[in-house]
């Protein structure tokens, strides 16, 4: 969700441009800025994430549409601190799909928990 | 015993757009069918003046419990009014059981708005030192 959101952040107009209400300029954020520590209201983080679900035809769990649960911080420290990371993944990517579903059936795409990143 | 207090300002403007952006999905996410009950206006629309009041009662039960990244369902959280229109907070679900958890044994809440902001204050007994 972090890269999802990473990703489409810095599009335009952006979601996190359009509803995060952030006083300072989204540009200026780094991978490891505190969202909420930069201005974001409880409240301005719910529309954020309704926001992210239409954007990237999603669903996120009703407790993540808190404050604090979601935060932009680099996925590894997330992962060493014992957070499911669900993402979401171009299946020509995955290496037992061999991109073979990929064109005969369709499986353009996968959804996965991350267990380590590596690199 | 000791007492904790919560404070909220929410934007009734930020929850008009809330509604009129993302509509029903964002009053079911967030708001008790009890909430959304009390705050509906005869037309059938929402008032978001009490709307943007309970979203505060809600963030400043979280400040009490010191949430920090459990994840609590905003619906956990609601505000109900009793006959007198006097309200109190009914906690379910995962934040019923932060609160047991976390020692406390009353929670009282109010409400104001003025212009453009509603406002919530709520304070806790705790067990213990708070």
């Amino acid at each position: 969700v972090e890269t999802l959101e990473r990703r489409h952040a810095y599009g335009d107009p952006g979601v996190l441009r359009e509803h995060a209400r952030l006083p300072a300029d989204v540009d200026t954020r780094s991978d490891d800025t505190d969202l909420f520590a930069s201005g974001v209201t409880s409240h301005a983080n719910v529309n954020l994430m309704l926001a992210l679900e239409d954007a990237f035809d999603v669903e996120l769990l009703d407790r993540m549409l808190m404050c604090g649960v979601f935060k932009s911080r680099p996925l590894p420290s997330q992962i060493a601190a014992g957070r499911t990371i669900i993402v979401e993944l171009d299946s020509w990517y995955l290496p037992d799909a061999a991109a073979t579903g990929y064109r005969s059936e369709g499986w353009t795409r996968a959804t996965g928990a991350l267990a380590e990143v590596v690199g | 015993m000791g007492v904790r207090v919560g404070i909220d300002l929410v934007s009734i403007d930020a929850v008009e757009q809330s509604i009129s952006v993302h509509s029903g999905r964002y009053l079911g996410r967030v708001y008790t069918t009890t909430e959304l009950d009390d705050c509906r206006l005869a037309d059938g629309s929402h008032d978001a003046r009490r709307l943007a009041a309970r979203f505060a009662a809600k963030e400043a039960v979280l400040k009490v419990l010191r949430v920090d990244e459990e994840g609590i369902p905003w619906r956990a959280i609601g505000v109900r009014r009793d006959a007198h229109g006097r309200p109190s907070i009914e906690l379910t679900g995962a934040a019923k059981e932060l609160a047991q958890e976390r020692g406390i044994e009353g929670i009282d809440v109010s409400l104001s708005q003025a212009g453009p902001f509603a406002a919530a204050v709520v304070v806790a007994e705790v067990r213990g030192d708070p």
